[in-house]
């Protein structure tokens, strides 16, 4: 189990650093020069030539490379090409905020998406089956910005139920910060759950084609014991895993949802990179999202080698 | 005739059951008017080609057809109780209990991610729930030593991927046995294991039935395994049942040309058991859309030494007592079953 656990460890250690050049290359294959790109062409010249020298970019690209990698692991992302912060304090500042909403999101996501892939899954062909099989096409089809506007409109704007967006710290103000967080909670955990619940469905349906559910009746067992103690508990491991697969959905939905609410999250720190052309926050960001979402897969893999007696063998 | 009948009387009556699978713009009959006893003690072996309807019929008799598929008609009597009037859960107590099934590979019917010891728990528990946990525990050990299982105490602690094919398969044959079923269904229970572990599994059937008089329904494609541990024989052909009788009988004087072809079809003394009986020419009818005659018509040697009587192919010939040979529960579905005997027996090849 341990040597087991060990090997998946190294196994990831050369995607992150694959993942450590693609950040730092991707950032430099940018045509044309970042500075330049950032402050337009008509930039001041002597401004040009100072953030050039700070950020090192005339010098060999192994050098950069090496100075940025010591840096990340110390624990410094650089400093950000725009507001001239260091990256971490503007990252570790966005973790509450986004850790809020994410966990939100998953929690909404896990109690639509479970049951009713479980639900689908357990009679495959079924009117139910059919019904939430068509109800995550359509949720597939529904971009997620659409979705946010779509139940701001209504519950925000119209019934005044909750505010329509913004965000107070927990800390702070505890039962507000929970209001703000309904909305865009509730849409990105809608926008996730079609891809969930997809994942769960599949995994159960091939757990009841199993030889051991047919045997379990044989048996005798009660149906409920066979959900449980049969279906659901040999479909734990895949849904383990489903759930690794879907942090990217997670993140990729929470660039949008936290921009449509203004919630200071890292995804809204993606978006104004993205469009302030902040090459450094970029690269720190590309890292820490394909870092998070190796190790959370990593975890996942972990986790199920743990529920399968026979993973923990090979 | 049963070697050990404690008991005695019945144990098994099936009258026309009949299984059917809806299919868009079809249906398939997969199982057509069967008719079987079972006697307390005895080992009834059931063969025919891939697709005869075995498992669907061994299914139906635990009430485990699935949907599409239902069971459309028939009666099941296990020791005198109407099966087909029994709700979802007065059937599912039977099961495991007063009927038993073997799986054909246990390898892939044990649940993987329980231990041994807690699946052979199970159907104690369920079936046992006065019985204390501590007296389950013994009971476990007790039928898993039965089964021949080596070092119990350890099995019970390991996951069924950690032992062999043969282990696995005693395993399933005690969580089988384990609460003494009038009657014990398996399914090819052999076909996943090599020659040598076969071998044990039939005697361990045989033990069984030396040990408790339970009756078994034993469905295989080795003719061989059936003379060895067999008391009867029924052959199934395209939803049928088209012979019975005794396997002495049975093997000695064939009263169907289909089962003439099969026991043609085995191999020499020492050669492998065929996986599947495909050593007959031609294919069973289409049974989406069964024949009006006799269903073996098309592949029938005996009809065309007959010179294709029309009887064959617009008569469904009926399971008929064969006066001329054997004891009673004699029966063939042909026309011309004494013509067969002729055959046979002026056979100069
Ligand atoms: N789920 C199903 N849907 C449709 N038809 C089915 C289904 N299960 C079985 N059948 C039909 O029932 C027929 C009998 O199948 P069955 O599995 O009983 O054969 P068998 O005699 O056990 O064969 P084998 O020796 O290969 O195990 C098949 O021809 C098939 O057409
Ligand atoms: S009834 Fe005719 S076709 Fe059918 S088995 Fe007998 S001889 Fe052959
Ligand atoms: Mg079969």
């Amino acid at each position: 189990m341990l040597r087991y656990a060990l090997s998946r460890v190294l196994l990831a250690l050369p995607l992150l650093f694959g993942l450590s050049v693609l950040s730092f290359i991707y950032v430099r294959l940018i045509p044309g020069d970042p500075i330049v790109a950032m402050l337009g062409v008509n930039g001041n010249p002597a401004l040009v030539a100072r953030l050039r020298e700070q950020f090192g970019l005339d010098r060999p690209l192994l050098s950069q490379y090496g100075e940025w990698i010591t840096g990340v692991a110390r624990g410094d992302l650089g400093v950000s090409f725009r507001s001239q912060m260091p990256i971490s304090t503007i990252i570790v500042d966005r973790i509450p905020a986004t850790l809020q909403l994410a966990g939100a999101a998953l929690l909404v996501s896990l109690l639509i998406a479970i049951p009713a892939g479980v639900a689908a899954g357990m009679r495959p062909g079924s009117r139910l089956d059919s019904l939430i099989t068509s109800a995550t096409l359509f949720g597939l089809a529904v971009p997620a910005f659409f979705l946010g506007t779509l139940l701001m409109l209504v519950f925000a704007v119209n019934l005044r139920l909750v505010p329509s967006q913004g965000y107070v710290p927990f800390a702070d103000d505890p039962m507000q910060s929970l209001r703000l967080t309904l909305l865009p909670a509730v849409t990105l955990g809608l926008a996730i759950s079609p891809y969930l619940a997809r994942l769960t469905r599949s995994a159960v349906v091939e757990t009841i084609q199993e030889s051991f559910v047919p045997f379990a009746q044989a048996k005798g067992l009660t149906p409920r014991k066979i959900s449980m103690g049969y279906v659901l508990r040999n479909a734990l491991p895949s849904l383990v895993a489903a759930l690794g697969v879907t942090v990217a959905s997670l993140i990729a939905g929470s660039i949008v949802v936290e921009a449509l609410f203004n919630w200071p999250g890292m995804g809204r720190l993606v978006a104004s990179a993205v469009v302030e052309r902040d090459y450094a926050m970029i690269e720190a960001l590309l890292l820490i999202y394909g870092g998070l979402f190796i190790t959370v897969n990593l975890v996942c893999e972990l986790v199920q080698s743990v529920l399968d007696p026979r993973v923990r063998l090979t | 005739m049963t070697p050990l009948d404690e008991t005695g009387g019945t144990v098994l009556e099936v009258r026309d059951l009949a299984v059917e699978f809806p299919l868009t713009g079809s249906v398939v009959r997969a199982v057509d008017g069967v008719d079987l006893d079972v006697a307390a003690g005895e080992i009834v072996g059931v063969v025919g080609e891939s697709g005869s309807g075995k498992s669907v019929t061994m299914l139906a008799l635990l009430g485990l057809v699935h949907r599409p598929g239902r069971i459309v008609g028939g009666s099941v009597r296990l020791r005198g109780t109407e099966l087909a009037g029994l709700g979802p859960r007065e059937l599912a107590r039977l099961r495991g209990r007063r009927m038993a099934l073997i799986p054909s590979d246990a390898g892939a019917a044990l649940n993987p991610v329980t231990r041994i010891g807690a699946q052979v728990d199970e159907g104690l528990a369920r079936h046992l729930p006065e019985l204390p946990r501590a007296e389950r525990q013994g009971r476990i050990l007790d039928i898993l030593r039965r089964v021949g299982l080596p070092r119990p105490d350890t099995q019970v602690r390991r996951y069924p991927h950690e032992l062999s094919g043969g282990m696995q398969q005693r395993v399933a044959v005690a969580m089988g046995v384990q609460l003494g079923p009038d009657l014990l269904i398996a399914d090819e229970p052999t076909t996943a294991l090599d020659v040598t572990i076969q071998a044990q599994i039939l005697r361990l059937l045989l033990d069984v039935r030396e040990e408790s008089g339970t009756a078994i329904l034993f469905v295989t494609h080795d003719m061989t395994a059936v003379a060895e541990i067999c008391d009867r024989v029924l052959v199934m052909y395209a939803g049928q049942i088209v012979e019975s009788g005794s396997v002495a009988e049975v093997c000695a004087a064939p009263g169907h040309p289909y089962t003439k072809a099969l026991l043609d079809a085995i191999p020499p003394l020492g050669g492998e058991p065929p996986e599947e009986l495909t050593t007959i020419p031609g294919a069973p009818p289409d049974p989406r859309a069964w024949p009006v005659g006799c269903r073996f018509a098309e592949r029938c040697p005996l009809r065309r030494r007959l010179g294709d009587p029309a009887e064959c192919t617009s008569v469904a010939p009926a399971m008929a007592t064969l006066d001329s040979r054997g004891s009673a529960g004699r029966r063939s579905r042909c026309h011309f079953p004494d013509a067969l005997v002729e055959a046979v027996g002026g056979l100069v090849r």
